[in-house]
């Protein structure tokens, strides 16, 4: 890694980009029978403290003025972890790429061929990786704070009232969907194999950039959750995306409708987070090949794969792929990194 | 050198992505799609008869501003088995695209109440229809209603969803958006659906025949999932409303000893408990209030125009307790408060749950003595 002093990012630059990772997610989920509530809610709450304890490793590990904790394991021949960490970060690119295409696709139809809208995204968050990890947080934060007016001006001008009732206590006919919704969430927590990549570009704060952005995922997602329990409920089954589906309950004089809005941010949201994904990716390859475009290519791939065979984020088999990678790439390396450090630090004092 | 390449190609991206992604690729241009503000819905041999109020500006080839007068308002009639055929039946009498996104109502003729209410709504549960389209029930055909001339002017959309909102505002009529609509019957509950009626003026000369008609809400259809249907007074409709934590307003005419007052109710609150007492749920309600005068007999008292007001509220709440003990149906959400508050009952009620609401009891306090004279 050629990291100098003008190739760091700041705390709450870092927390940003795992946010517009996470906010992406939140995006193009979709998925049958879905069914917003207290199940759904306190499934967030426990996921989030579990991260909490899995971030431990990594934070601590950055903590401690580690930089890489592939190269802290394996020296030069951590290739193959970084192949691992590369593969994971290309499917996962891939898929948000897909999976977005496929909201287009369902909501605005017509308007452009499903391999073009790929191909484009691809190529825009290609470009945008191309201007390294300090353009990306910076292009991440006008995006978040994009998003931010957004569901702020969607919530303000929502036309629904608030129906407490469909805040229901938990029962025991609710505790599959409970189990379900607390693997979907720690499976999209990919933010921890981010972190692990990423935290080497950390200026410092790496324990500020970790619990500042589940702190703010709590924020966003619980207030998501809460909004589409009060206020849309079942409906929100119908409409498919749930951040989509607030704001299609959401009009005023000024603007009628969110739809083309929705997607200009989505769109820009996706670049980004498909472009920080690129970066992640071609950290794998050595330097003087073009990484990037190697990697872009594969995540082009991928999202092809993903488009025609159908699969959603909450397909089982996805499921896996995606905790294994988060409980490998993100707690079981970066803690291993951690307790080789501490050893070799040791050794040294002796 | 590398940098302005970078730049150019950058530039490129950002403006094939704004043309390709959202504006000059194959779209319909407005001029060739039909926007749609409100739709009737008549029974015709072997499915549907289908008007469609339409804008009709025009193919903008003559230029010049749009007139967005009521005249450019006309109602097209589209025959066809299912509402998807009516639209695509509509798409080729126009040669355009039909577009629901501006629709601001749906209107159903009470020839077809009995009618599961779930078959028309599968059609408009998509996300190009706004949730919050109001749907109505109307007396006779529903393209008399969609295309009358009303006072000279024609029943747009907009005149007759401010018709309903108007009710809703009096206390008459409940919200008939599509999403609440959704919702009750997901959860298994019943509700009010406002039926508009056509009416002729009173002292009108007969040659007026074709403008002196007025629209309003005398009237709802209680609708539940599985096909019951209840007609339902105004008072019902009111007490319903009460009871449901569904009007924060509402006028009332009440009765002191043999003469009238009016009063307006305003800040309605609804405090809900239930609790299970010998195996039965009770509803507690308390609704509290402001009672404003809006006029009364001379010499009446603070405190008796009150109590006629709390008497009168108890009487509507009582009213629709009637009803919706007649229909069998879960009209005050009694289910959900089970399940929010009684959440063992409610689970071992199961499938019983409704059964169980419908039978509730319904103990009902009101306190509207934050007056204001």
């Amino acid at each position: 890694m050629s990291g100098g002093q003008k190739r760091r990012i700041s705390a709450p630059q870092l927390m940003t980009l795992f946010l517009l990772a996470r906010i992406m997610h939140a995006m193009i989920f979709r998925e049958s029978g879905f069914r917003s509530g207290t199940p759904m809610m306190l499934a967030l709450i426990c996921s989030t403290a579990v991260e909490a304890v899995l971030a431990i490793p990594a934070v601590m590990y950055f903590s401690c003025g580690g930089s890489d904790p592939a190269a802290e394991l394996f020296g030069r021949g951590a290739v193959w972890l970084r192949a691992a960490y590369s593969l994971y970060f290309t499917v996962i690119c891939g898929a948000t790429v897909a999976l977005f295409t496929g909201f287009l696709e369902s909501e605005f139809p017509d308007i452009t061929r499903p391999l073009t809208a790929m191909a484009l995204i691809l190529l825009a968050a290609y470009i945008s990786a191309g201007g390294g990890i300090e353009g990306l947080a910076r292009a991440g934060t006008v995006v978040f704070w994009l998003f931010a007016v957004l569901f702020a001006a969607m919530a303000w001008v929502n036309e629904g009232g608030f129906d407490w009732l469909n805040v229901t206590p938990m029962t025991r006919g609710d505790l599959p969907d409970f189990v379900r919704y607390f693997a979907e969430d720690i499976s999209s927590s990919w933010w921890l194999p981010m972190f692990c990549v990423l935290g080497a570009y950390l200026r410092n704060g790496g324990a500020r950039a970790a619990y500042g952005y589940l702190a703010l995922k709590l924020i966003t997602v619980g207030t998501l959750i809460l909004l589409v329990t009060l206020v849309l409920w079942r409906y929100v089954d119908v409409l498919g995306y749930p951040i989509f589906a607030l704001g299609a309950y959401a009009r005023n004089d000024f603007i009628q409708r969110f739809d083309a809005i929705n997607m200009f941010v989505w769109t820009v949201n996706c670049v980004a987070a498909a472009g920080v994904y690129i970066f992640i990716s071609a950290r794998a390859l050595p330097e003087k090949t073009s990484g990037r475009a190697v990697m872009a290519l594969a995540a082009g791939v991928c999202a092809l794969i993903v488009y025609r065979s159908g699969l959603e984020f909450d397909n089982a088999g996805f499921l896996v792929f995606k905790a294994a990678g988060v409980l490998l790439l993100g707690t079981v390396v970066p803690l291993a990194a951690l307790i080789v450090k501490k050893r070799s630090e040791r050794c040294k004092g002796i | 050198m590398q940098r302005y390449i970078k730049r150019l190609v950058l530039i490129i991206s950002a403006v094939a992505a704004s043309v390709l992604l959202s504006a000059c690729g194959p779209i319909t241009e407005v001029q060739r799609r039909v926007v749609v503000h409100a739709v009737g819905i008549d029974e015709h041999p072997g499915g549907y008869e289908v008007s469609y109020q339409i804008f009709s500006g025009g193919d903008g080839s003559s230029g010049g501003p749009v007139d967005a007068s009521e005249s450019t308002v006309v109602t097209l009639l589209a025959q066809g088995r299912s509402l998807y055929e009516t639209e695509e039946s509509l798409r080729l009498q126009t040669g355009k695209e039909v577009f629901l996104g501006d629709t601001e109502l749906i209107v159903i003729s009470e020839d077809l109440k009995d009618e599961p209410l779930d078959s028309f709504l599968e059609y408009f549960r998509r996300s190009d229809v706004y949730l919050g389209t109001n749907v109505v029930y109307c007396r006779g055909k529903a393209k008399d209603t969609i295309g009358a001339k009303l006072n000279q002017n024609s029943a747009t959309a907009i005149l007759l969803r401010g018709v309903i909102e108007s009710a809703a505002e009096a206390g008459r009529a409940c919200s008939s958006r599509i999403i609440a609509i959704s919702n009750a019957l997901e959860a298994d509950e019943a509700i009010a659906l406002p039926i508009l009626t056509l009416e002729k003026e009173d002292g009108e000369d007969e040659d007026q025949s074709l403008t002196d008609l007025t629209v309003g809400v005398f009237g709802s259809l209680l609708v539940s999932g599985d096909g019951k249907r209840v007609e339902l007074d105004e008072n019902e409709v009111m007490g319903i409303r009460l009871l449901r934590a569904d009007a924060a307003e509402m006028s009332l005419e009440i009765g002191i000893g043999e003469k009238t007052a009016g009063v307006r109710l305003e800040e309605l609150r609804l405090a809900r408990r239930v609790e299970i007492r010998g195996g039965r749920p009770v509803l507690k309600l308390t609704i509290g209030g402001q009672c404003s005068v809006m006029y009364r007999p001379p010499e009446t008292e603070e405190g008796e125009i009150i109590e006629a007001a709390e008497r009168q509220v108890l009487a509507l709440c009582e009213s629709a307790y009637r009803a919706a003990r007649d229909s069998g149906e879960d009209v005050f959400s009694v289910g959900r408060m089970l399940r929010k508050y009684e959440p063992e009952f409610a689970e071992a009620a199961g499938k019983g749950l409704k059964e169980a609401a419908n039978g509730a009891e319904i103990e009902v306090l009101c306190d509207l003595s934050k007056y204001s004279p």
